[in-house]
């Protein structure tokens, strides 16, 4: 794990916070997470993402669909402003990046990433918090967790993540991840659906 | 698990970033003569690609590589035309920050993710950047009119580099930019403006960036967003960077 090089990792990271995250229901108390987390068997929802910069006049917003279903194929599609899709399934990992002609496969860091992500998620979905050797999870006054990077190779590039649950249970509202004190990622999930019964073709076709 | 962080067999991001630190001379495409005398008004068409004012642009970056293989990017690059500054990050899609540098002067680099360390990446992509927006330092020594009534503007500079600018009757345009009379980068330019800046030929909905060579690249710009900056913006962001350094 060590060897990893830091841009894999940092993906690794932040697919895995966006995945997990989803999932958490809320009660002020972290060991309640995996009770919660073992009832989810799929979920989808919409998202608006929020990149905030020093340089950007306004923040970058995209927008997408999430998919996900036991025990660890996922669909994460953004609609706009770039147009791809992420999809896992049977561990096997692909993206595809939206063009003049449909669209086609990349090969860009994020793939690389999600090679390994499918292990991690697995922890984080049993509830692990405590045993998560990335993150040092607390509570901040009841209503949000944070998670402090543990490794200094990976306080390099995330500095923290707030995960702001809201009040339906097994349903967040808000991830945040942080790289700078200028540069973070606000993830809003809207429309939350738990436990439908998503199709195959979903994890598999763009 | 180390098997899948394997360069050879995601190559993408690792090309990109390689790549773009050095570019080799093409032996192909050499210099054309060009009449040493200047059309009347040749100046101000061939300024039309670039920016006078400081702009804000966001684009999807598609890299494509000579030996096969695709990656994509955002890039948000802020140009300050009066001074030749530009700050630019490049970020994932996802929008992980890999590269943001500034170049005022000399280049200042606030965040690297390895494979985006290198001087010369940083390097390559301030003198890609600067091709694309701004005008060419070096005098117009020539031009030409084309039957079609594009124009081409020949502006040399001190270091051996040649800057072919050709605007066509289109509003569409291409540069050329050779060093040793070796084509070495060319931009080009389709017809489609966005939504309320039909007049901008500096802001085009995309741009093509090639470099020649064995090591060759092709970088794909779409635009995503152009604002214009303020003047308050350049001190902002200039004042937020000596805080940074301190």
């Amino acid at each position: 794990m060590g060897s990893r090089r830091p841009l894999n990792r940092l993906f690794e990271i932040a697919a895995v916070c966006l995945i997990s995250s989803v999932f958490l229901g809320w009660s002020g108390d972290l060991e309640k997470f995996s009770e919660k987390a073992k009832t989810v068997r799929s979920l989808s929802a919409d998202f608006v993402q929020e990149k905030h910069l020093r340089i950007l006049v306004q923040p970058l917003v995209s927008k997408g669909l999430f998919y996900f279903n036991k025990p660890g194929s996922l669909r994460w599609e953004y609609r706009e402003p770039v147009g791809s899709i992420l999809l896992m399934h049977n561990g096997e990992i692909r993206q595809f990046l939206k063009g003049k002609n449909g669209y086609r496969e990349d090969n860009g860091p994020g793939i690389q990433g999600m090679q390994v992500v499918m292990g991690e998620i697995s922890l984080w979905l049993s509830g692990n918090f405590r045993d998560n050797p990335d993150f040092e999870a607390t509570v901040l006054d009841e209503r949000m967790i944070v998670l402090i990077p543990k490794a200094p190779s990976l306080s390099k590039f995330i500095s923290k993540i707030e995960l702001l649950p809201s009040d339906r249970p097994g349903v967040i509202q808000s991830v945040a991840i942080y790289e700078g004190d200028d540069s973070f990622t606000i993830i809003r999930f809207e429309n939350v659906r738990v436990n439908e019964d998503l199709q195959e073709s979903l994890f598999t076709k763009k | 698990m180390e098997k899948y962080w394997s360069r050879w067999r995601f190559p993408g991001i690792f090309y990109l970033a390689i790549l773009l630190a050095g570019v080799s001379c093409s032996q192909s495409h050499r210099l054309a003569p060009l009449s040493s005398s200047t059309i009347p008004g040749s100046a101000s068409r061939c300024a039309a690609p670039f920016v006078t004012e400081s702009w804000q642009f966001i684009h999807s970056i598609e890299a494509k590589l000579a030996m096969g293989g695709s990656s994509s990017v955002i890039g948000v690059t802020n140009v300050y035309p009066e001074r030749k500054v530009v700050h630019c990050v490049i970020m994932t899609l996802e929008g992980f920050v890999l590269f943001d540098a500034t170049y005022d002067q000399e280049i200042h680099v606030d965040r690297k993710v390895p494979p985006f360390e290198s001087e010369a990446f940083a390097e390559g992509l301030m003198k890609d950047i600067t091709l694309i927006f701004f005008k060419p330092s070096g005098e117009i020594t020539g031009s030409a009119m084309s039957e079609n009534g594009s124009i081409t503007c020949r502006y040399e500079m001190d270091n051996e580099t040649v800057e072919d600018v050709r605007v066509h009757p289109d509003k569409s345009w291409d540069i050329h930019q050779y060093e040793d009379k070796h084509l070495k980068r060319s931009v080009s330019t389709g017809l489609d403006r966005p939504p309320g800046m039909k007049n901008n030929s500096f802001i085009p909905s995309e741009l093509e960036l090639t470099a020649y060579g064995e090591y060759g690249y092709s970088l794909r710009l779409r635009l995503i967003e152009a604002r214009r900056l303020t003047k308050n913006k350049h001190l902002a962001e200039t004042q937020s960077r000596r805080e940074l350094q301190k």
